[in-house]
């Protein structure tokens, strides 16, 4: 097994609102080696952007807080970090892409200001230095004519471009993580498929570890090594793909695999959905969390505690029923 | 881009021959019939002769015409003549339009930056003491008529305190020193530019608050830039063509509330040459005032034109 | 239905605690204006040869100006200018503005574009000046000052009214509206007008407000309401003399202070009114 890159252990966010605390994300536990994709899954709201964004501390200040929990970054704390600590992690060793490159870029500056500033934040070069290595960049992502893409601004571009720009530019550090909240939720499904390359092929050139945010199962069977699968503000279940893909365990797991269209069933039966919707914030008991709408549910799921079961090597599931 | 900005110009020159003709009309009406003006306490004459002298004026031409003869008089610097001291209005004028291009200059940079950082700082921090202190000020700045803000002023910081001349320029029986216009300068200035902090206040704070939850934002955070490059490079950068467009919008409220600072410290602009020549009946020194401040606003707002698609790239390259 | 709507609207506009206080300070204040000068005989007129320029006295409670008319009388008398030009000019401007607006808005096109580039037109004019040299020309009387202010005001309105008939074109019941067939005129006056005029009522009292605001300057330039009728900004003119500000300032602060706080009053019920109508444009 290679070596941990970054481990996040028991980490709470919460969320002021108004003068309440809200919990919005609490016990998550994970760790991400050198090189591989995690991919966090699951629908809107249920935690996995606000789990991506504490790692860059990048939460609204006055709203909320990293309430516990360490995240630790080659066994360094991002939490206990300083502002200015923190903001050399920034972009340097974590890089982060966002949901709609659309709205992504600075639409006043060119792609090459915003390239060479964020270089010459980490790094002492020159101009002409930063310069060359940006064009470098947006060579690797298979961006034709670099040089006179540099001189563009971002109204310019298509959706696509401008997100394998935003990658070319997260990476322009060497950074050893990045983060990729939706990259391609936001983008048409032949533009998707070509951002997914260029990002493999980053993973692979510059052996970069990615942290993948979607709700998307399609895009988590191409492109992740490990799935973390996360159901209002926790974790159900978490394994390697083959855990998760063979052998899902969770009811939640199961219902969202089962979710997905399948062109090889012959039988063109109405896809499977899992009823109710997810219960607000402020409503949570003691029980499990998706007890109100999983099909298997008893009586023991809402009132008692639940805990993970360790089903083997990575993975686990945070469920009470007996796993054959 | 160039040819909105030739547009724009055009639809100025458009302006203006509109104003310059709303000004005749209303000096025509008036000054009534100048001959009858001229013709004042020198008897009656015959209706021949009357015809005659009428035609000799030009006034018996059609209307368009002499709106012609007049503007063509009119740029050639023939405004006529100030009743009451009989001097050309232009060399009235001219003397009169540095000081009110010092004071309004000067007030609008006392304004950029009392309201400007006041604005930024508040919308970084919403709800905060500069947020409070900000909306203050501006909730003044737009109650407070302004010529009481002058006079307040001046009955505190000139009178009581003591700190600042009362009136003019520089001090009689003194060389005209650049200390000295300072001096003189100082209390009008502010207080001009105060009266224009609450819409600027007011419209930095909402277009840099906007701005804050854009998306590339978020983006300048992540790659680790710090604060202030992220408020001031990204954010404000983003946030000065509504801020310009209330720059622009308020410099014709800026002229006008230099009219009353200029009357109340009897600073020797073309302001106070307004209300003086009103308060005469003195006509011809008001229209070539109006026309030169109208004109000068307007130069300035295509400046500000130009400005914005140097600010903003997606301006430049539209149709 | 409409009676709920003007309850609730109602209960959200005293929700904005100053703008609550603001509202009754302004009815007493408007009370104090319309039934003192009468119920107390005040003359602001007639000069009292014996206490001229005098500071506040038993006779005189706010003392007298310099030719021995009563300070209090004159002000009572011109709040009741100041605001019959602050309403009358807000309602000629809206009178101009309003349909205008509504067609600019509407029709758009040429005429649109048309009246569009006249309201860009006179914005950027200093009205301040223009004004001034209306009121002269027109010779200076409450109802000069109330054209001027009025005329020369109408661009906010228009502006305005274009802004949110143009939205309220695009929404989906104008356009089944359109599709059901109904005439232009019926759909402006059924569907369109009445669901746009909410931007104008938030910024009514604004408007008021610095309509009053220019009144008193006009008149603080001697370019507005003439003596020996009162005027809040007339009043305050007295102040330019440089004794008057500096030792005779019973003349000119008590008018200033009722002049500050009807603006103040008028801008706090706008803004509770903003608040009541429209949530989202808080801050």
């Amino acid at each position: 097994m290679s070596e941990t890159l970054l481990e996040v252990k028991d980490l709470q966010v919460d969320f002021l609102i108004g003068k309440k605390t809200m919990t919005a994300v609490h016990d998550i536990s994970f760790q991400i080696e050198k090189g591989r994709t995690l991919a966090i899954v699951g629908e809107s709201g249920c935690g996995k952007s606000v789990t991506a964004t504490s790692i860059m501390r990048l939460l609204p200040r006055e709203t909320s807080r990293i309430a516990n929990g360490e995240i630790l970054l080659e066994g360094t704390d991002l939490v206990k970090m300083s502002e200015k600590e923190i903001r050399k992690i920034r972009g340097n060793r974590i890089a982060m892409i966002f949901q709609d490159p659309m709205t992504a870029l600075n639409p006043v500056y060119t792609i090459g200001k915003q390239m060479i500033e964020m270089c010459r934040v980490h790094n002492k070069i020159s101009k002409a230095e930063a310069y060359k290595k940006c064009v470098r960049m947006l060579e690797i992502v298979g961006i034709p004519l670099p040089e006179q893409r540099m001189n563009e601004y971002p109204y310019q571009m298509s959706g696509g471009m401008r997100q394998r720009i935003m990658i070319a530019m997260a990476l322009s550090c060497d950074a050893e993580l990045l983060i990729a909240d939706e990259p391609t939720t936001a983008l048409d499904v032949t533009i998707q498929a070509q951002v997914l390359d260029q990002m493999r092929k980053v993973k692979k050139e510059f052996h970069t570890a990615i942290l993948l945010i979607t709700h998307d199962m399609g895009v988590v069977a191409e492109m992740a090594d490990d799935v973390l699968v996360m159901y209002a503000g926790e974790i159900v279940e978490y394994g390697t793909v083959e855990d998760i893909f063979e052998h899902p365990t969770h009811p939640y797991t199961t219902g969202l695999l089962k979710s997905i269209p399948r062109l090889d069933s012959d039988d063109r039966e109405e896809l499977f959905t899992i009823d109710g919707v997810v219960p607000a914030l402020s409503e949570f008991g003691v029980g499990c969390r998706f007890a109100n709408r999983c099909h298997c549910v008893s009586e023991s799921c809402k009132t008692a505690g639940i805990e993970y079961q360790n089903l083997g090597g990575k993975h686990i599931c945070r469920c009470n029923l007996p796993v054959d | 881009m160039l040819k909105n900005i030739g547009k724009r110009i055009l639809f100025s020159i458009v302006v203006l021959f509109a104003l310059t003709f709303f000004v005749f009309l209303l000096s025509n009406m008036m000054s009534g019939n100048a001959l009858d003006v001229v013709l004042q306490g020198e008897g009656t004459i015959s209706e021949e002769a009357y015809q005659a002298l009428l035609h000799e004026m030009g006034l018996d031409l059609p209307i368009p015409v002499r709106y012609w003869n007049w503007l063509v008089d009119f740029l050639h610097g023939d405004m006529g003549t100030s009743t009451v001291n009989g001097q050309p209005v232009w060399s009235i004028l001219k003397e009169r339009i540095g000081p009110t291009l010092i004071l309004t200059g000067s007030s609008l940079l006392i304004a950029l930056l009392i309201s400007i950082p006041l604005g930024i700082m508040s919308a970084y921090k919403p709800y905060s003491f500069w947020d409070n202190f900000a909306s203050a000020l501006a909730f003044v700045g737009s109650s407070m008529p302004g010529f009481m803000i002058c006079l307040f002023g001046i009955y505190i910081f000139s009178v009581k305190l003591g700190w600042f001349p009362t009136s003019g320029m520089y001090y009689s029986n003194q060389p005209h020193t650049i200390r000295a216009l300072l001096e003189h300068l100082a209390l009008p200035a502010i207080l001009c530019g105060l009266q224009m902090t609450g819409s600027l206040i007011k419209q930095t704070r909402s277009a840099v608050l906007e701005v804050m939850n854009e998306d590339y934002i978020k983006t300048a955070r992540s790659k680790g830039l710090s604060e202030f490059a992220v408020v001031i490079r990204h954010a404000f950068r983003n946030a000065l063509i509504p801020i310009i467009t209330t720059i622009s919008l308020s410099i014709p409220w800026l002229v006008g509330g230099a009219v009353i600072v200029e009357k109340i410290f009897s600073w020797p602009g073309m302001g106070s040459l307004i209300i003086s020549s009103i308060n005469s009946r003195d006509y011809n020194p008001i229209m070539g005032a109006t026309v030169i401040i109208c004109t000068t606003v307007m130069v300035c707002n295509i400046l500000l034109d130009i400005l914005y698609t140097i600010i903003d790239p997606r301006l430049a390259k539209e149709k | 239905m409409k009676r709920n709507g003007i309850k609730t609207f109602f209960k959200k506009f005293i929700h904005h605690k100053a703008a609550a206080v603001a509202l009754v300070l302004f009815f007493l204040e408007l009370a104090a204006i319309l039934i003192l000068p009468g119920a107390l005989h005040l003359d602001a007129v007639t000069s009292d040869f014996l206490n001229m320029a005098k500071g506040p006295s038993a006779e005189h409670i706010w003392g007298t100006d310099e030719i021995g008319r009563d300070i209090f009388a004159r002000v009572l008398y011109g709040g009741r200018i100041s605001l019959i030009v602050g309403i009358c000019s807000t309602a000629l401007s809206i009178a101009i503005g309003l349909p205008l607006g509504v067609i600019a808005g509407y029709y758009q096109g040429a005429v649109g574009n048309f009246i569009m580039r006249l309201v860009d037109m006179f914005m950027s004019f200093p009205s301040m000046v223009l004004s001034l040299v209306l009121v002269t020309v027109l010779e200076p009387s409450m109802w000069t000052v109330i054209f001027a202010i009025g005329f020369l005001g109408w661009t906010r309105p228009c502006k305005l009214l274009y802004g949110s008939v143009m939205a309220t074109k695009g929404r989906e019941y104008v356009e089944a509206a359109v599709t059901l067939g109904y005439s232009n005129r019926k759909i402006l006056m059924k569907y369109v007008i009445p669901n746009s005029l909410s931007p104008l009522w938030v910024s009514l009292a604004f408007m008021i407000s610095s309509a009053i605001i220019t009144e008193s300057s006009l008149s603080f330039l001697g370019a507005g309401i003439q003596p020996p009728q009162s005027s809040w900004g007339n009043l305050i003119y007295a102040a330019q003399q440089f004794d008057v500000l500096t030792t005779k300032v019973w003349m000119w602060i008590p008018a200033c202070i009722v002049l500050l706080i009807t603006v103040v009053c008028i801008n706090l019920i706008g803004e509770g009114i903003r608040d009541a109508l429209d949530p989202k444009m808080r801050r």
